[in-house]
């Protein structure tokens, strides 16, 4: 037969092309019979030509005639309700009738890719979630940052707007009080925890940057979530908090293709806060010295002279470009298949001076050496460098005094504020100060596999991720921090990681009814990590900034570091499936880990469980409604290890002296052994409904479940008479219940195709135990504001804000020892007794909200019309509170410091009705609910309106396929968090102080405009 | 084809064997890998001066410098909170308004009990080692020296407190979990520990100038006495520190006793060591004393004198008790500061109507004229017990042994005449000559971490104010300058609340519960 049409064959549409063959523009008479994978015949199937609005239908027989005047080559789109639509390329119009067979368009037979393997959707018993293509495309700098809002269960709180920096990730909320609670991710088969701190080599100041900022999202072909215990117990001691299993993308076999994928954009901060300029500024100043019994600063002319004065903001921020380039080279024979692809990112700050960039290459071969023999390797490589804005900087801009100018009368920055608050100038730290780091990162993969008996294969697995961090600090000389003669800091982290995992996996299908899938295996992986941090002061002059240490004055003792981990395992899973109705899978791993003591290092981690594909039975299978309907049900019990090594020692630490200016070492014991040191243990219970309707145009995924921790890795804290503060031991308990829904619906088919995604999830958390008689401890504040802010308490969810209550101002005639502050007044602000004792303490202080969402979500509306595709992806989280350490600091009113324009409106004798406090020469702000808000947002993350050319017209310019897009990211933003952005935690992935904002890097907002193009 | 199966099987063998879950922690010591050579017991030693001097991860600043300035000093009538102080914790101590949760008040509790613990550990583990004895000997008595004057702190702001003899890293989870001693077992457990102390210096070889010594020890124990009021054995040991022969003197210059050049001299009795760009050893006192925009002078401008009205003068302080010819006062204290980029003057007028041309005072007494530059690396030590301190032990302890002697007298003038003053007015009654001794001590060691515990040891005249039930001068001296929170409870620190909830043993100061 002759073959008459190709799908996608673009060798043999070049060749044809290459012959120069001119077709006439008569009209053609295209025939053809649409049939579904049964061979059933198809009527009212539509048969678009696409690009035009040429549209017919099939007859009852399931037989169409289309004619056109289209010029050849063209393609035609077929669809029909509940099948997959088809698009197929007519070169030539033939006599014959086309043979279209469409195949049930149908989610479950989507192949998932679980642990240590990949199964057919509609077979697997556990709770998986797959980020949808369309927001896929999005312009981020590190995969992960795409689970946000497009998968249920899965929250996403970025650190800061730093470009690069990272993402504090929970899966189902986190599962631990002082251990790590991020997810574990599983690339191409390598398992990965992402920690912070595997990219910080411990020099620079500012937000951390993403370890998994090293891989483009480009890359990706998929990101499946793993949520259950059944999904994640093959992970073990890893699995308690989910693991996101990134496959990356594969060459196809017999095709071959170019393509190149670019953007450009802008982005731009979401919002200025609102501050006093300095005419404001200087009235405040005068109030509050006047308030201290001082002469005022100003006298009215000069108020009358301040003007606007310096915008700390505005001199700052800029409007900042973000590209990303990506050329990827795909290959197949019928044997291998190779993608090389080559990225370029680059992401400049919206604060001056900073940015990351990526320079990334990626090479995926799979090789059949034989029928039974098979052979695969992943090798990616990258150079990240980023330009971190340090701590306090941003914190710097807001409280800079505006009266003062960026730059002096001869042209030189402005070294300090001149007020009582020494503040250095931030302009001058920006631009004259290096804080940078370079991560560059090979993750090496590789595996053999070879099937010994039909249904029984062997694989072997081998790979490596080696993460070289450089960290460069140089604070020059001019700069206030630097003075008199700069300081500079260089630091190298380097971690070598390997793994080898080797499996066997047995599939047999047994009289037609009962398929056993069994894996067994045994894995083991080890990391190790050096690093080392050298400082020097003094320098001549800022030439030679961190390159030459030697040539400081003042060199300082310099540190080096070694630590590591090992991992040995033992895995094993059967699937059982039963006719494809009834569903059974048991899982177990017993894992080894080095960082426990030596009577508790191994663990053993069960899961099981069923499921029942209810609509396969007879009394649903003729059902027109329900198309799909699966329970599911699983139990299983994961561990978490992510504790640093070495917690189970008795470790001693160096206490150096110094005696007559001379150094002398010393070393004393610093830990608490503990050789009973064991896992954190998750047991967790899961329900799951599937639901398709109407052939599957709406499909509903519901997960209930309960995930109680316990043997928390509890860092409890000692009587300090110990000596010591904490020490590591499992106690204490931990819950998550919660509930998911995922909601997909196809509303318009046809020539309009308009789909909608929506995921819901709620997560509660509580802690249940803290040890014996422990009922509640206040965690130390890491970002080293003065004051803890949190609490941990019994019967509580972890993230609660401990504060006084504020009430407004003191007023002429109130009580004046209400109060936890000294010489009140009318003015002063006043908080709540709320024990009645009439007077205000420390026992007055009570929690006043949490920084856990009560629900998080994401709505994604994605349209087709011919060729235009529109994609509308909403996020957002309800129900969250943020602590706002810089409104604590920017409402003080002391005239110290720059002061947001809230205090437009303070007590005066003249403003008394008001809830702002009067200017007062109190340094130091009493933290209370006033700066604790409302964290809830819903934000456009996306919108993007992509066009693809025509193929007759992509042909011409020799493409396979073309598409320019326009896309908005965080461009609307609706939420009354009066900060910078509501999506903030400056302690990153710490559990006890999220949603924390102090200084924070502003977020940003996008437009960029995009290609992609296949040759 | 299987070649390769076999291969890859033998390989996998091979790495089973090569993963190990022993952990090999190379960049760190475990205990059992040490205490066993003479390095490893001065090791031990020299751990124990850490917190005294150094700032830790957990415990951001050192005992003699940061914690002592804003946690104890700001709360007398001579040191208050600066406008470069923004930590409220500190601005709560400097108006006694703190409770037992700030964050100060835990901070020394727990340095010294990091301290105490590391004292302990040489105790235990190093008369075992196989070594030098004379060097042992030594080693020992610096570690009982240590320990004393870690529980003598202790004692004098907590009272009564867990009095804790052995290493608490080894013992069972439960059992760290301890009641209070009673106060009397712990000025025991003090004098012991000195007398131990002395006997092991005896014994053993000198070390490095700025350890503590066989004449630290007695001088301690003296200020011990002298703290239980046992007047005899305060002015028999202070005694045995004038007169035996450890060589101490006054410098001629009082300036001298506090400039980095001349530190470990003959008036150091023992000092708290810190030296500049040494590894986060430097005193912080420095910068924190030091006006703001001072061009090329970083000034943390954290702290200043007690201001309190007298008279007409709206802005009196301590800088305006010395007498014009004192020469401690311009020692103490600087009113200007000089450029070094520019070599204007630098000062803050006092908008006095009063006092005409009145200036801030600055305290000045840690001040390194090596670390201009950096003002954060100064080298100056601090005074734990000095030679004029001893001389004033001495006077004020044989006034009250004996009423004011020429033996008092002596002691007395001694430390008047250096500070450029005359002898005192000869013939003053007890009474008198306390207020003169109370009054010369203020004078020479302001600043030096004394005011408080003297304000809560001296007992009062009608000069200072008596307190109750004989009590010491705290309430009435606090008041008079303004501090009019201070309580009857603030003779003592509250236990600090995140303790109790950590060891539920302990019991709450009177009036802080």
């Amino acid at each position: 037969m002759i073959q008459k049409y190709i799908k996608k064959q673009w060798l043999i549409l070049g060749f044809i092309w290459f012959l120069g063959s001119s077709w006439g523009i008569a009209q053609n008479s295209l025939k053809g019979i649409i049939k579904d994978n049964n061979n059933e015949l198809l009527a009212g199937a539509t048969i678009n030509i696409k690009g035009t609005d040429e549209v017919t239908l099939t007859n009852v027989s399931g037989v169409f005639t289309l004619s056109t005047r289209q010029k050849l080559p063209f393609t035609i789109i077929v669809s029909y309700v509940g099948y997959q639509a088809q698009e197929i390329d007519i070169y030539e119009i033939s006599e014959e009738p086309l043979d279209i067979s469409l195949k049930l368009d149908n989610v479950l037979d989507e192949i998932v890719v679980i642990g240590y393997g990949e199964q057919k959707r509609s077979n697997f018993t556990g709770s998986i979630a797959t980020i949808p293509t369309e927001l896929r495309q999005q312009p981020v700098s590190s995969p992960d940052k795409l689970l946000q809002g497009s998968v249920a269960g899965v929250q996403v709180t970025q650190s800061s707007g730093q470009p690069g920096s990272g993402n504090t990730i929970r899966v189902r909320g986190g599962t631990s009080i002082n251990a790590g609670s991020e997810p574990l991710y599983v690339i191409d088969g390598f398992p990965i925890y992402n920690s912070d701190l595997s990219t910080d080599a411990g020099v620079i100041s500012g937000a951390k940057i993403n370890p998994l900022s090293s891989f483009s999202s480009v890359d990706i072909e998929s990101i499946q979530v793993l949520k259950d215990a059944s999904a994640t117990a093959i992970y073990g001691s890893r699995g308690a908090n989910g693991v996101i299993i990134i496959t990356t993308k594969k060459g196809r076999r017999n095709e071959s293709n170019i393509s190149y994928d670019a953007f450009y954009g802008v982005q731009d901060v979401i919002r200025k806060l609102p501050l006093l300029n300095a005419e404001q500024w200087g009235y405040l100043k005068n109030d509050a010295r006047i308030d201290a019994g001082k002469p005022p600063t100003y006298t009215q002319e000069e108020l009358d002279q301040l003007g606007e004065g310096t915008d700390w903001q505005e001199e700052a921020f800029t409007s900042a470009l973000i590209q990303s380039h990506n050329l990827s080279l795909s290959a197949g024979s019928d044997r291998s298949n190779l993608i090389l692809s080559g990225n370029y990112y680059k992401q400049e700050g919206v604060i001056i001076r900073t940015g990351f960039e990526r320079y990334s290459g990626r090479l995926n071969i799979d090789h059949d050496i034989s029928e039974k023999l098979k052979v695969g390797v992943f090798l990616t490589g990258s150079i990240t460098n980023a330009d971190v804005a340090p701590n306090g900087v941003v914190q710097g801009l807001l409280e800079m005094v505006p009266t003062v100018p960026v730059k002096d009368a001869d042209g030189s920055y402005t070294i300090v504020s001149p007020f009582e608050t020494a503040i250095g100038n931030p302009i001058n730290s920006l631009v004259n100060n290096t804080n940078e780091t370079k991560t560059t990162r090979f993750l090496l993969n590789g595996f053999i596999e070879y099937e010994i008996i039909e249904g029984l294969k062997a694989k072997v697995q081998f790979g490596t991720d080696i993460i070289n961090n450089k960290q460069n600090r140089y604070v020059a000389s001019t700069v206030f921090e630097g003075i008199p003669g700069g300081s500079a800091s260089v630091g190298t982290l380097a971690t070598f990681g390997w793994l080898n995992e080797n499996t066997l996996n047995y599939f047999k299908k047994i009289a037609s009814r009962h398929t056993l899938d069994i894996l067994v295996g045994f894995t083991q992986q080890k990391s190790s990590t050096e690093g080392h941090i050298s400082n020097a002061s003094n320098f001549v002059n800022d030439n030679s900034t961190y390159n030459n240490l030697g040539a400081g004055t003042i060199l300082q003792a310099p540190a080096s570091s070694y630590s590591a981990w090992a991992l040995r395992s033992f895995l094993g899973r059967i699937n059982y499936n039963l006719d494809d109705k009834y569903f059974l899978t048991l899982t177990l791993r017993a894992d080894g880990s080095s960082r426990f003591g030596s009577n508790n290092r191994w663990g053993t981690f069960p899961s099981v469980a069923i499921a029942w594909n209810v609509h396969n039975e007879s009394f649903l299978k003729n059902s027109t409604r329900i198309s799909n309907l699966k329970l599911r049900l699983s139990s299983g019990l994961t561990g978490n290890q992510e504790i640093p090594p070495y917690r189970s020692l008795s470790i001693l630490s160096y206490y150096s002296s110094n005696f007559n200016n001379v150094l002398f070492a010393g070393f004393a014991p610093s830990s608490y052994a503990n050789a009973n040191l064991g896992w954190e243990k998750t047991i967790q219970h899961n329900l799951g409904v599937d639901l398709g309707l109407f052939k599957n145009r709406i499909n509903l995924t519901l997960d209930v479940y309960y995930k109680k921790t316990n043997d928390l890795l509890l860092n409890i804290p000692l009587p300090y008479t110990s000596g010591l503060e904490s020490a590591f031991q499992n106690y204490g308990s931990m819950e998550n219940k919660g509930i998911e829904l995922a909601l997909q619906t196809n509303n318009i088919q046809g020539e309009l195709e308009w789909n909608t995604s929506i995921v819901i999830s709620a997560n509660r958390n509580k802690v249940l135990s803290l040890g014996p008689g422990i009922t509640e401890f206040i965690p130390i504040n890491p970002a080293n504001s003065n004051r803890p802010s949190e609490i941990v308490r019994v019967g509580e969810p972890l993230g609660n804000f401990y504060m006084y209550q504020a009430d407004g101002v003191f007023q002429e005639g109130d009580n004046f020892a209400l109060s936890p502050s000294q010489n009140v007044r009318p003015g002063s602000q006043k908080y709540k007794d709320l024990n009645g004792d009439d007077k205000v303490t420390q026992a007055d202080i009570s929690i006043v909200g949490n920084a856990q969402p009560l629900f998080i979500g994401g709505i994604t509306n994605t349209f087709r019309y011919k060729n235009f595709d529109l994609t509308i992806f909403l996020q957002g989280s309800f129900g969250n509170k943020i602590f706002s350490n810089t409104k604590a600091l920017l409402e003080i009113g002391s005239g110290f410091t720059g002061a947001s324009a809230t205090l437009l409106d303070r007590w005066t004798p003249t403003n008394t009705d008001t809830d702002v406090h009067r200017a007062i020469e109190d340094p130091s702000p009493t933290l209370s609910d006033r700066f604790v808000e409302n964290g809830s947002y819903l934000r456009l993350k996306n919108l993007s309106l992509g066009y693809t050319l025509p193929k007759e017209l992509a042909s011409k310019v020799k493409l396979q396929n073309a598409r320019i897009y326009v896309s908005l990211q965080n461009y609307i933003t609706w939420t009354n968090y009066t900060g910078f952005d509501p999506e903030v935690s400056r302690n990153g992935q710490d559990n006890l102080y999220s949603g924390f904002d102090y200084g924070s890097y502003p977020g940003t907002k996008s437009i960029q405009t995009g290609i992609s193009l296949t040759f | 084809m299987k070649k390769l199966v076999y291969t890859l099987i033998i390989i996998t063998g091979l790495l089973q064997a090569c993963v190990s879950l022993e952990e090999d922690p190379r960049s760190i010591l475990t205990s059992n890998q040490f205490y066993k050579t003479e390095d490893n017991a001065i090791a031990a030693v020299n751990a124990i001066y850490y917190n005294l001097n150094h700032s830790t991860d957990n415990i951001p600043f050192a005992i003699y410098s940061t914690l002592f300035n804003t946690g104890m000093d700001m709360m007398t009538d001579e040191v208050d909170a600066g406008p470069g102080s923004p930590n409220p914790d500190v601005r709560s101590l400097a108006i006694l308004s703190h409770s037992s949760l700030n964050v100060r008040v835990l901070q020394i509790w727990q340095a010294h009990y990091a301290s105490v613990n590391r004292a302990n550990v040489a105790i235990e583990k190093i008369p075992p080692i196989d070594m030098n004895v004379d060097l042992k000997n030594r080693l020992l008595g610096e570690a009982y020296f240590l320990r004393a004057l870690l529980y003598f702190n202790l004692v004098r702001l907590y009272g009564d407190v867990p009095l804790l003899l052995s290493d608490q890293t080894l013992v069972p989870l439960e059992e760290l979990q301890v009641p209070r001693t009673p106060k009397n077992e712990v000025y025991t457990q003090i004098i012991s520990d000195l007398e131990a102390s002395s006997d092991y210096f005896s014994q053993g070889s000198s070390g490095e100038l700025g350890r503590a010594t066989q004449g630290a020890a007695v001088s301690l124990l003296s200020k011990v006495y002298l703290t239980l009021r046992d007047w005899q054995k305060s002015v028999n040991t202070a005694e045995e520190v004038i007169n035996g022969d450890y060589n101490y003197d006054l410098f001629e210059n009082y300036a001298h006793v506090f400039l980095p050049a001349y530190k470990n001299g003959k008036e150091h009795i023992f000092s708290v060591q810190f030296a500049g760009n040494l590894g986060g050893q430097a005193h912080t006192n420095m910068r924190r004393a030091i006006r703001t925009g001072v061009p090329g002078l970083v000034g943390g401008y954290g702290e200043q004198v007690v201001f309190y009205k007298q008279g007409n003068d709206n802005f009196f302080s301590i800088y305006k008790l010395y007498s014009p010819s004192d020469k401690r006062r311009d020692v103490s204290f600087v009113t200007s500061y000089v450029s070094p980029s520019n070599g204007n003057t630098y000062r803050t007028a006092l908008n006095n109507p009063g006092v005409p041309n009145d200036f801030v005072p600055f305290f000045n007494k840690y001040w390194d004229p090596a670390a201009l530059s950096q003002t954060d690396q100064s080298s100056a030590n601090s005074n734990v017990i000095r030679f004029a301190e001893i001389l004033l032990i001495h006077a004020e302890a044989e006034n009250e042994l004996n009423g004011p002697t020429a033996k008092a007298y002596a002691s007395l003038n001694r430390v008047r005449n250096r500070a450029g003053l005359a002898n005192l007015t000869e013939g003053l009654s007890q009474d008198q000559f306390r207020d003169s001794v109370y009054l010369d001590r203020r004078l020479e060691l302001v600043y030096e971490y004394q005011r408080w515990f003297d304000l809560i040891r001296q007992t009062g005249s009608e000069f200072t104010g008596v307190g109750p039930e004989g009590k010491g001068i705290l309430l009435k001296a606090l008041q008079k300058v303004g501090k009019t929170n201070v309580q009857e409870k603030h003779y003592l620190y509250p236990i600090p609340f995140t303790e109790i909830t950590r060891n539920l043993k302990l019991t709450q100061n009177p009036g802080w519960e």
